[in-house]
Order: C-alpha cells, then sequence, then structure tokens
C-alpha cells in the first residue's frame, strides 16, 4: 500500500537556512519517492525574477533552493539537490507553435517523482532549504514548497 | 448465469471555481451500473489555472487517494502522453456506497491572473451493460 | 557542544547508524586565515563540532554553522561528506572538531 505526507515549507526571507522535520507514518516501511512543488506568495510583478532571459532560445531554468533530506540512520544525506522553479524549456525547438503553444500545462506528462528507497524505521525525515530565489531577485520573496514523501505502508497483519 | 459485459466508459464531474483562492467542497455519486474504477483524470478550459493554482483532496468510498493540498498538477497528463495513459491510476478502489467527495482548492501562485474556470473530474470507469 | 557532550552523543550516534563500538576518534584543530576557504573530505567519517567557532561559515549537505548568520533557524554540529570551511572575516579563527572514522 503507498501512502503519500504532504509537508509545507514557506520561506520568507532572502537567503533563509530553514531546518524542518517531517514525520513519516508509523507503518511505513521505506520511502519510496519524492516530489516537489513550489508557490510564489510574493505577486511576481514586483521585481521576482521568473524566468532568465539567454540569447539562444534554450532559457536556463530559476534555481529556487537547495534541498537536502536526510534520514537519521542513515549515512549523510539520502537527498541533496537545487529546486527548479519548472521546466522552462517545454516545447523548445518547436516552430509550429502559434496557434496551439507547446506548454507545460498543456503537452507535459505525469511528473515524474524521484525513485528513491530509505528505510522508514527512522520515523523522522529531517532536512534543509536553503533560499535562493530571494538572493537572485535582490529581496525578500515569500513562497511556500510543498514536499510530496511517497511511502510503502506495512500492510496490517 | 452468464457472465456480464463490462464496457470502458467515462463518468465527468463537475465543479465550479469562481473566486479566486476558493475551497469548493462537493459529494457526486458513482451509478449504480459502475463495477470498476480505474483512474481518475482533471480537465478544464483554462487548464494553466488549473495546473498553477488546483489543489484536490480525492476520496471515494471514505477511502482517502489523494491527501489535503494535493497539487493537480501532479496528476495532470497532457496530450504528449499516450491515449490509454491520460488517466492517474487507481489502485483497489472499492467502489462500495459510490459516493466521490472532492475538496478543491485554488490558491494563488503569484504569477497567474484569476478568472472564473470549470474543473472537470474524469473516472476511468467499467460498466455492466445487462 | 562540549567534549564531553560530543563525546556522549558519538557513542550514541554510532549505535544509531549501526556502528556500535567499531569506530576510531581523531581530534582536528584548524586554524583558517583571513579569506581562506578549506575544504574536507569527510565521506568516510564524520566531523562533530565541539566549539562554536566564531568568524566562520562551516557547511556541508547535512547542514550549516555560522554563528553570524541570522537567517536560519537551526545549526548543524555533525557534518558528513565534503565540508567546506570558509572564513567570513576578521582575525584568523580557530576550530575544533572530532573526527569520528568508523570502520566495520
Amino acid at each position: 500500500m503507498e501512502g503519500l505526507i504532504i509537508h509545507t515549507v514557506a520561506i520568507n526571507r532572502q537567503g533563509e537556512l530553514k531546518h524542518f522535520e517531517i514525520p513519516l507514518s508509523n507503518n511505513a516501511k521505506f520511502i519510496t519517492g519524492l516530489w516537489y512543488k513550489v508557490r510564489l506568495i510574493t505577486d511576481a510583478e514586483s521585481g521576482v525574477v521568473t524566468e532568465l532571459k539567454s540569447r539562444s532560445p534554450y532559457q536556463p531554468e530559476v534555481i529556487i533552493g537547495e534541498l537536502s533530506l536526510s534520514s537519521n540512520q542513515r549515512e549523510g544525506v539520502f537527498y541533496f539537490g537545487k529546486i527548479i522553479l519548472d521546466n522552462a524549456n517545454y516545447g523548445l525547438l518547436d516552430y509550429t507553435g502559434g496557434v496551439f503553444r507547446v506548454n507545460n500545462y498543456s503537452h507535459a506528462k505525469f511528473p515524474q517523482s524521484l525513485k528513491v528507497k530509505v528505510d522508514a524505521d527512522t520515523a523522522i525525515v529531517h532536512g534543509y532549504i536553503h533560499d535562493n530565489w530571494g538572493v537572485i531577485s535582490g529581496r525578500n520573496v515569500r513562497y511556500e514548497i510543498d514536499l510530496y514523501i511517497y511511502q510503502q505502508l506495512k500492510e496490517k497483519p | 448465469m452468464e457472465e456480464n459485459e463490462l464496457h470502458s466508459v467515462p463518468k465527468v464531474f463537475e465543479i465550479q471555481i469562481t473566486a479566486a483562492g476558493q475551497k469548493v467542497s462537493e459529494t457526486f455519486e458513482l451509478d449504480k451500473s459502475v463495477k470498476k474504477v480505474h483512474g481518475v483524470a482533471f480537465s478544464s478550459e483554462k487548464p494553466d489555472l488549473m495546473y498553477h493554482r488546483g489543489y484536490a483532496r480525492l476520496e471515494i468510498n471514505n477511502k482517502e487517494y489523494f491527501p489535503d493540498n494535493h497539487a493537480v498538477q501532479r496528476v495532470m497528463n497532457g496530450i504528449n502522453a499516450n491515449l490509454d495513459n491520460r488517466y492517474w491510476p487507481l489502485k483497489k478502489v472499492i467502489i462500495g456506497n459510490g459516493k466521490v467527495k472532492i475538496e478543491y482548492t485554488d490558491k494563488p501562485d503569484g504569477r497567474t491572473v484569476f478568472a472564473a474556470y470549470t474543473v472537470l473530474l474524469y473516472f476511468d470507469c467499467e460498466i455492466v451493460i445487462d | 557542544m562540549t567534549p564531553a557532550l560530543a563525546q556522549e552523543y558519538i557513542k550514541r550516534r554510532m549505535h544509531e547508524l549501526g556502528f556500535g563500538d567499531n569506530y576510531h576518534i581523531r581530534l582536528k584543530h584548524f586554524i583558517i586565515r583571513q579569506g581562506e576557504t578549506r575544504v574536507e573530505k569527510a565521506y568516510n567519517s564524520f566531523y562533530i563540532l565541539v566549539e562554536e567557532p566564531a568568524r566562520l561559515q562551516i557547511k556541508s549537505q547535512n547542514g550549516f554553522f555560522e554563528l553570524a548568520n541570522t537567517n536560519a533557524n537551526e545549526m548543524q554540529y555533525e557534518h558528513h561528506g565534503k565540508i567546506t570551511i570558509r572564513h567570513t572575516g576578521g582575525a584568523i579563527a580557530r576550530v575544533r572538531f572530532i573526527q569520528v572514522i568508523p570502520y566495520k
């Protein structure tokens, strides 16, 4: 059986470093997948960088921050990476667009969750988010990140 | 007894979102003829708004399939996907009383401008035809 | 963290990770000059801070430690993997770690 935990972390200040703990379900056996979604709360018009311009059609992705997740019963971290705003390059080099433009909301497939396999004996996932969005925007940016932790649950005896 | 023939049909339900940040809670009922539910899909006439702002909690027969504030974006499949792969698979659905409860929340995400929109909820069902 | 607390912590932490009593410890005392950045590779060991160093930023995938940082809500005493120790300005800074090397 699969279970899902959604944990929301709010970031308010430029360069903020926020540690948090995510309690797992009692009967969790493994952590099997990770996914995240970012929600901007500050108005985008007020100077928040939401896309980077480049000379080539390829658009660099906006890096919002750094995410690290660790289990207490494992050495080191089991996930460490950058949080990326959206895939800005949907429909890259598709010059047929115009009538029905390629967008991630119309053409994307199910966003893939990252597959991991971590023992869930630990009961708590510890992690932090280090803000970068505020740094590149040069101001405080308020946003929330929903972290999705997919877990495999023990079947009831 | 002769074995019943099952036919695959979509069941469609509709929710109206009229205000930014609105939370809509609705309960629908699947027809008695529905014997199996294989998957769920979301659609809208303004897919960009639903993609960025939509969150839904889904319950069938009091069993929770998507928890509170589950992003609709997670279960949206665009036209690049195969035709038979556009539903988010739901495993081991027990139809029971056939009640489908959805709590749809619209959350501003800073980059979209709100306009009223309709959310269509599709279920990939198998119905029995006598 | 005082050295006594660190010893107790290391003991329990190694049991938690399943190493039991199978570990060595080393004392590490780093001196970091102005503008210096030092990278320590601790992929097979753990660095436990035994004091709260001023004028330094310690960073690894486990977390951060910087006394002057007002933007963080927690500091990390246990570091693992690639550890970056950066001098953030002022006089020469010193920092002491206990390095824990587990073996199997």
